[in-house]
């Protein structure tokens, strides 16, 4: 049994979190149980299914699972094993096929998770339910193109994006037209898979991790990561960092003084009659981080480059990472490709900021799996509010925030982190 | 197709092996040099298990530079800063089945295989997961002579390492 004594110590002023949450094995299984199988988890865009009958393979915690578009347009999950002897059914990651027929001894399945082929049928008796052969679903949900599934959902889809809808609609309403991914780039991290989620929603490291890309500024693709820094260290009570309800964090950093991809895509005016007026104006000044527990990163237009990631943990200390950049269906394709090169020169695997991220997560890993002091998270939290009307212009709700170089957001994390491992339902 | 003459086969191959050795020798600014102002640089992406992504302007690359901005991507390096480099792996890259394709009097499409081997020891992690890496694929040149020098007008690296743990390709 764990003790979340041993992981997480808040004496009312200094709040602290052991890194052995990053490395142990019982806690990675804990999370797996009790936050991969319990919630609902990203595996993938509706653009990576244009298609019926095109299917992706993903994880969800630790199933395996197969997702799949059938000629109905739906799109189902199913555990991604041959209910006979168990063998991995669906042998590649992506395709298009209406059926799914096992290699070891021939059993076929559709789409739909149906059995529809056994050799030799006559093992089984005549009037024997074939239905309990099927595959065995996954529950499957999509919020405006995005894709979850779950194993055992505590809530519903919706319930459990909550607040964070706000930043997906953020995305998806500035483009009528529709969007589309590009990707994956794929790698991995040998590092846990809560850093990334954390790391990209921290701009405290910014100008000093990524200051050798802030020296070259001037010479980087349309935007620049030292307008970036600037941006941090303003005092506009735009530039914010904290947690949602569930647990979800995010960050706003005004834009004001920073230069932009924004404008490439879509106009103020634009942007005030697709959003509305108080929301286009907020989307207008203000770019924005977001990350969706447990696997799921957006970033928007400008602070990098709208960027979905898809983590998927595969051990305590090693995460495999699918990459995409997301765009406006009708975008110029100029300008697509100005903000595919954005991606790969920042924030693809070897980028010039991804890069030096990879390095200090692993780092911190290796370093969490030796005996030492625990993380100090205080940073923040003298200055922490509940309500910030600069946000709620935006129709951001959330439950603390505070200066966007703090940490606030994670320690509003780490306490819905130890309400989920505990087993607690809110 | 022009013949392909002993002295030009030594040439490129010359030329190659000198620049996997400016590589392992950390000479990026010399390695620079070895591109055309025209040149790109690119690291291609597998698609699926068995498809390459061949539209590199139009889809997602691992990287994809052309030689402004490369050179941007080398000085971020020297800058001592970017910590994915510091310290730097010890590397050694060897390279084989060269084959000279395509020759008119100037341009010359030379495609070989590379073996990169990494070795990136910290002390926190002498016997760490990153210790040794091994990438290997295949490596595709358009050269091109300029007032008699070969220059790179594009190099274009397959590695068939598909999900690199690390998160670190040290091909550049």
């Amino acid at each position: 049994m764990i003790g979340l004594e041993d992981l997480i110590r808040d004496d009312g002023n200094n709040f602290y979190v052991n890194p052995a949450v990053y490395t142990r094995e019982d806690v990675f299984d804990l999370e797996m149980d009790r936050i991969f199988h319990r919630l609902w988890v990203y595996v993938g865009h509706e653009s990576e299914l244009s298609e019926p009958n095109d299917f992706k393979v993903a994880r969800v915690g630790k199933y395996q699972v197969l997702i799949t578009m059938g000629e109905d347009r739906r799109v189902r999950g199913f555990v991604n094993r041959c209910t006979h002897r168990g063998n991995v059914l669906c042998r590649v990651g992506r395709g298009r096929s209406k059926f799914f027929r096992c290699i070891y001894h021939g059993w076929t399945f559709n789409n739909q998770g149906e059995v529809v082929g056994i050799p030799d049928r006559e093992g089984f008796p005549q009037d024997y339910d074939v239905s309990r052969l099927n595959l065995e679903e996954v529950k499957v949900g999509v919020y405006k193109g995005f894709i979850f599934a779950s194993v055992d959902p505590i809530n519903g889809l919706e319930e459990h994006l909550g607040e964070a809808k706000t930043f997906i609609d953020y995305i998806v309403d500035t483009s009528p037209g529709g969007i589309e991914v590009r990707g994956p780039v794929r790698y991995a991290y040998p590092g846990n898979w809560k850093l990334v989620m954390e790391n990209t929603i921290d701009t405290y490291h910014f100008p000093v991790l990524h200051a050798s890309v802030a020296m070259l500024a001037n010479y980087i693709n349309n935007r620049s990561p030292a307008t970036t820094v600037a941006a941090a260290k303003n005092s506009s009570a735009y530039n914010a960092a904290g947690y949602l309800r569930g647990g979800h964090f995010f960050f706003t950093l005004d834009k004001k003084d920073m230069r932009t991809q924004l404008p490439m895509v879509i106009s103020e005016g634009e942007l005030v009659r697709a959003l509305g007026k108080a929301k286009g104006e907020f989307r207008w000044r203000c770019t924005m981080h977001v990350s969706i527990l447990p696997n799921l990163i957006l970033l928007d237009y400008d602070e990098s480059a709208p960027t979905v990631r898809l983590v998927t943990p595969i051990r305590p200390d090693l995460t495999d990472m699918q990459t995409y950049v997301f765009l406006p269906k009708d975008l110029p394709l100029e300008r697509k490709r100005i903000i595919l090169r954005a991606y790969e020169e920042f924030s693809g695997p070897v980028g010039m900021g991804s890069a030096d991220d990879n390095e200090v997560m692993s780092c911190i890993n290796a370093s969490g799996a030796s005996p030492g002091p625990w993380m100090n998270l205080t940073k923040g939290r003298h200055r922490e509010v509940g309500r910030l009307g600069e946000l709620e212009e935006g129709g951001i709700r959330f439950e603390g925030v505070s200066n966007v170089l703090d940490d606030t957001f994670v320690r509003g994390f780490y306490r819905w982190w130890a309400h989920y491992v505990s087993g607690g339902v809110k | 197709m022009i013949d392909i003459t002993t002295n030009l086969r030594s040439e490129i191959e010359d030329f190659l092996y000198r620049e996997a050795r400016l590589l392992d020798e950390r000479k990026y600014e010399e390695w620079l040099k070895l591109f055309s102002d025209d040149g790109l640089y690119w690291i291609q992406r597998w698609a699926s298990e068995n498809s390459l992504v061949e539209n590199p302007e139009d889809e997602l690359n691992i990287l994809y530079l052309d030689r402004r901005r490369l050179e941007v991507y080398v000085r971020r390096i020297l800058t001592g800063m970017a910590y994915t480099y510091e310290p730097h792996a010890r590397t050694a890259r060897i390279l084989s089945n060269v084959m000279i394709r395509i020759a008119n009097n100037h341009e010359f499409r030379v495609t070989c295989k590379f073996l990169l081997y990494l070795f990136r020891a910290q002390p926190h992690e002498l016997y760490g997961p990153r210790m040794q890496e091994t990438l290997a694929g295949d490596l595709e040149y358009v050269l091109k002579k300029i007032q008699g020098e070969l220059k790179i007008k594009l190099k274009k690296v397959t590695p068939i390492n598909e999900t690199v743990i690390g998160g670190q390709i040290y091909v550049v």
